[in-house]
């Protein structure tokens, strides 16, 4: 009987077909971390599912917490990706939110700096 | 109301916040989800018996089968598969159950099923800013459910439990390395529903006597009785991991190879501390500490940790553990992979329950 539920379970798990999953950051631009000169213009994600337009949402603040986004995330579904544009920066410390929607309606969401140099 | 929370975006898995807490070899993790996992493993046994794949809460508190006294422990080789679902959002029932094979130094070999185990589970607490999640749970290992001869107990143990789980994310960018930290616990108490087994043994002994060239035969006749009291015993574990995920993410990017960053480098420990009614237990504490490491994909993960004794009542040498765990929330996102009654509010607290920034 044991034997008979696990292999059942293997055997769908193997035939799941177009399975989606948690959108967990890839990569960005800027890069995670880093630092960039000159300032950049926006802010570019690459997710690892595809993600939806809908409560897909980048914010970036200055070190005062002041946003520099101008909002308006713009999502490339096909490209898993996002995008918001920025007002000008001057150096400093910048810090990027996220939340992100996969199209199976799971939802991630995370944070980390990037710096302006002069 | 109800159509809000079933159209409204999942959770699953065990994501707090930024952070994700992947399912740990040797202790439960903190969230419930929707998972299948199975563990593997190897090691010399203990006289108190804990088997090499070992994952649920009951099986090592002190009170578990396998050989005692002065006989070599064997070599135990087991499986075990866990499936746990979700009920709501927050409350999951999992099922577990594992087969051993026992081979002792000599070549004498069994081998069967584990008892059977049921645990109930509810996530109580998340707090997605502090990266701090915490769950109770009631573990029952269902007595004779299992063979006797891999040391099955026949009778039912009950092990209420608290997990919890914190990152270490919300500590100042100065410190930005430390942030992918992260620590994972569980407590409880094992309970077993009998205090004590008791193993009546009849023997019968023949003897022949010649006098005088008479053969006289005289039988004997003698029960013995053996008792073997089960002690109450505390039982807790925890794991200390460091996500390469995390690192990658939220800290920085330093640009590695992939397959590095979806490493998750952990070391687990786990503990059974025999408390109370311990005459023929005695009250030392057994556990091991287990380094090894994880690798997070998109459907599943794979894991792979050493089991160091703590003492010589805890094995008398190194074994190992391999994992291969399952996210049927991803794999079936719109199935079995959910909860079955999603119209029920969550424990989230904090900001994270809305997806705008203002």
């Amino acid at each position: 009987m044991r034997q008979t539920v696990i292999v059942a379970l293997l055997a769908s798990l193997y035939g799941a077909g177009g399975a989606q999953a948690h959108a967990s950051l890839d990569h960005a631009e800027p890069r995670v971390g880093n630092t960039v000169s000159p300032a950049p213009s926006t802010v570019t994600l690459w997710f690892t599912q595809n993600i939806e337009q809908a409560f897909t949402t980048i914010a970036v603040f200055n070190s005062a917490g002041a946003r520099v986004d101008i909002g308006g995330t713009h999502v490339s579904t096909e490209e898993s990706r996002a995008q918001v544009r920025l007002k000008a920066c001057p150096p400093g410390v910048y810090r990027v939110r996220w939340r992100a929607l996969s199209v199976d309606t799971h939802k991630t969401e995370g944070s980390f700096t990037f710096v302006v140099s002069p | 109301m109800a159509a809000f929370f079933a159209t409204s975006p999942a959770f699953a898995h065990c994501f707090v916040g930024p952070r994700f807490f992947p399912s740990t070899l040797a202790v439960h993790d903190p969230c419930v989800n929707d998972e299948l996992s199975f563990i593997g493993g190897s090691g010399l046994g203990a006289s108190h018996g804990h088997g090499g794949g070992g994952h649920g809460d009951g099986h090592e508190d002190g009170h578990g089968g396998g050989v005692g006294g002065d006989v070599a422990p064997p070599r135990d080789y087991g499986i075990v598969g866990e499936w746990q679902k979700r009920i709501t959002q927050d409350f999951a029932v999992s099922v577990e159950s594992g087969w051993t094979r026992l081979h002792a130094i000599g070549g004498a070999s069994a081998s069967g099923w584990n008892n059977f185990e049921t645990s109930f589970q509810y996530q109580f607490l998340t707090a997605p800013e502090a990266e701090f999640v915490a769950k109770a749970g009631l573990s029952v290992e269902w007595g004779a459910t299992g063979n006797r001869s891999v040391g099955a107990e026949r009778f039912t143990s009950l092990t209420p439990m608290i997990y919890f789980g914190k990152g270490f994310g919300d500590l100042p960018d100065s410190v930005g390395y430390l942030r992918p930290f992260a620590v994972t616990g569980q407590f409880g108490y094992s309970v077993p529903t009998w205090g004590r087994t008791v193993t009546s043994e009849v023997h019968h002994e023949v003897e022949e006597e010649v006098e005088d060239g008479e053969t006289h035969v005289h039988e004997h006749t003698e029960l013995h009785q053996s008792v073997e009291r089960h002690p109450y015993a505390f039982v807790w574990g925890a794991a200390v991991q460091y996500s390469l995920p995390y690192l990658k993410a939220q800290v920085i990017d330093l640009e590695l190879p992939d397959f590095i960053n979806r490493l998750t480098p952990l070391v687990e420990v786990k503990f059974a501390q025999p408390f109370t009614n311990t005459l023929t237990s005695g009250r030392q504490l057994v556990g091991t500490v287990n380094p090894g490491v994880i690798w997070t994909g998109q459907y599943f993960q794979l894991g792979a940790e050493a089991i160091i004794p703590i003492n010589r009542a805890s094995g008398k040498s190194v074994g190992w553990m391999l994992q291969l765990h399952f996210y049927l929330d991803d794999i079936f996102p719109t199935t079995i992979g959910r909860p079955i009654i999603q119209a029920v509010l969550p424990t989230t607290i904090g900001q994270p329950t809305s997806l705008s920034f203002e």
